[in-house]
């Protein structure tokens, strides 16, 4: 009977990872030239599961990044064994892809053309450069793109799970100020944005333990914004302020909707910190990331040292890779530096997750 | 009796014949101006709402006259389908569908396909020149048509009647 269930459950799993893949596929390839559609489709699940970037550069080969590995294509989606005998990414391939991912409405994408990178259906990033055009010594567009990147957003539901207990009071239920130190591509967005789901939903799907999150993306990673509605699960009392400055944000959402978390990626800017400030103030829960690699990286960087003498925080959250992608390496009580958890957890999130 | 039927008979086909002449160059005229007018909008939608092109060519459609209005949802509908299609091809696509439906000549064609190329490709300085100069050209053509037409729409109207009357007096 065990066996059975057990088998069910496998069977269940598969069938899931499969959706996903189906899912994922169908979301990233519309904004492929013809040609370069099957690219995705000679690969083994496992491969797929793992694909982090797809990266076209005019002139040179296709390539796709596959956690820590990297893998030269034919156009067919064949596997190259050297740069030189993968399909070369022509002008003509970029210039379609660009159309293709923008409905053919370039001329609408000013604002990303000025940031390099827009987000597609499915919360994926499109990132571009190409031949800056200035005006008054500003970035005022970008021509002649010759290269894009696709990265592929992917969530883990539940990779919050672990650290959960650890991220508010068990005695009033209130929400710690919480920091997620991590280094780059580490899984801290996906960790965020489960943290923040969790939140949103009630922890355990406690009523009393569910609070209204206040999101300011301002590089639409995490909830995946298109058109204004997030692609990603981030809850159902997450409102999401898409593309706008941290600082600003933060401010904004406090004085317009209410929150009792705050949450925002990647801060390190001065009036980050000043708006970090103001809504400890506001009583307002703050959940945010930075990078780093541990505390004592934070306290040589000017701007940040602050946040951390002062105790700003209650909850340090250190990322790694010790486990693979994805690991928690320490829950620090800001206080006391005293690290919660007995060892460090692995990360359930799969090789290959972009930050 | 039988002889007179058919004699209005061929005397009503060929003037219709003749009408529907007539009238194809007045259409022509008609349906230039129109397409001038419909990228003016165009223009509206791309360069001052930076409107998406899919949402753009369904709102003019909204606006838009008979045949043409069918050029727009065309050029959408393959746009939507994802099949990896430009709005440039998409675009010529829908010429070639539903030129049989117009009155434009090939050289009118000729302008909107040509137009097609650059068509959603570029910033907004690109996608204006290419706006502009297909208006400007379409405005040619408006003129030529409308010479052609104070040329010939009076012609085919009366040949057409003559014409008829003639076959029946031969046949006769």
């Amino acid at each position: 009977m065990a066996a059975f269930v057990f088998s069910k459950k496998t069977e269940l799993a598969l069938s899931s990872a499969k959706a996903e893949l189906e899912k994922l596929k169908a979301e990233i390839v519309p904004i492929l030239p013809a040609h370069l559609r099957r690219i995705l489709d000679n690969l083994m699940p496992w491969q797929v599961e793992q694909v982090e970037e797809i990266r076209l550069r005019e002139g040179r080969p296709l390539l796709l990044r596959l956690g820590n590995t990297e893998m030269p294509l034919k156009a067919e989606g064949i596997p190259a064994e050297t740069l030189g005998e993968a399909y070369h990414v022509t002008k003509e391939d970029l210039q379609r892809a660009l159309q293709l991912l923008s409905q053919s409405s370039i001329y609408a994408l000013e604002e990303e053309m000025r940031n390099g990178y827009i987000t597609i259906p499915g919360g994926h990033r499109v990132g571009f450069v190409g031949e800056a055009v200035l005006e008054q010594g500003k970035v005022k567009t970008l021509k002649n793109i010759s290269s894009l990147n696709i990265r592929l957003a992917r969530e883990v539901i539940g990779c919050a799970d672990s650290v959960m207990p650890y991220l508010y009071d068990p005695k009033s239920g209130k929400p710690y100020h919480t920091l997620i130190i991590s280094p780059p591509r580490c899984g801290k967005t996906t960790l965020l944005r489960d943290i923040v789901r969790q939140f949103s939903e009630g922890i355990a799907g406690a009523f009393h333990l569910a609070f209204n999150v206040g999101l300011v993306d301002e590089r639409s990673e995490i909830a995946g914004c298109y058109l204004g509605r997030p692609q990603k699960n981030v809850g159902p009392r997450t409102d999401v302020l898409d593309g706008c400055p941290k600082a600003q944000g933060m401010v904004m959402l406090v004085r317009s909707m209410s929150p009792q978390i705050v949450a925002t990626d990647e801060i390190g800017r001065l009036e980050d910190v000043a708006a970090l400030e103001e809504m400890l103030n506001a009583g307002v829960a703050v959940i945010t990331t930075v990078h780093g690699n541990n505390l004592n990286d934070l306290e040589r960087r000017p701007i940040l040292k602050n946040l951390i003498t002062q105790d700003f925080f209650e909850r340090y959250v250190l990322l790694g890779r010790t486990y693979g992608v994805g690991t928690i390496e320490a829950v620090l009580d800001a206080r006391t530096k005293e690290n919660l958890l007995a060892k460090p957890i692995p990360g359930n999130l799969k090789e290959g997750v972009a930050c | 009796m039988l002889k007179l039927a058919g004699a209005a008979l061929i005397v009503f086909a060929c003037s219709s014949f003749g009408f529907y002449m007539a009238n194809r160059f007045k259409l022509r005229s008609l349906q230039l101006r129109a397409l001038r007018s419909l990228l003016n909008l165009l223009e509206t939608e791309m360069i001052y709402t930076s409107t998406p092109l899919p949402v753009a060519l369904e709102k003019i459609a909204r606006h838009s006259v008979e045949p043409l209005d069918m050029l727009l949802l065309k050029t959408r509908e393959e746009l939507l389908k994802g099949d990896g299609v430009t709005a440039g091809e998409a675009w010529q696509k829908a010429v070639d569908d539903v030129k049989k439906l117009t009155c434009l000549d090939e050289e009118d064609l000729g302008i909107l396909r040509e137009f097609g190329v650059g068509l959603g490709g570029s910033e907004k300085s690109e996608q204006i020149k290419n706006l502009e100069l297909t208006k400007e050209l379409l405005k040619q053509q408006e003129w030529k048509a409308e010479q052609r037409r104070q040329q010939n729409e009076r012609m085919w109207r009366t040949m057409g009647f003559l014409a008829g009357l003639a076959i029946v007096l031969i046949m006769i």
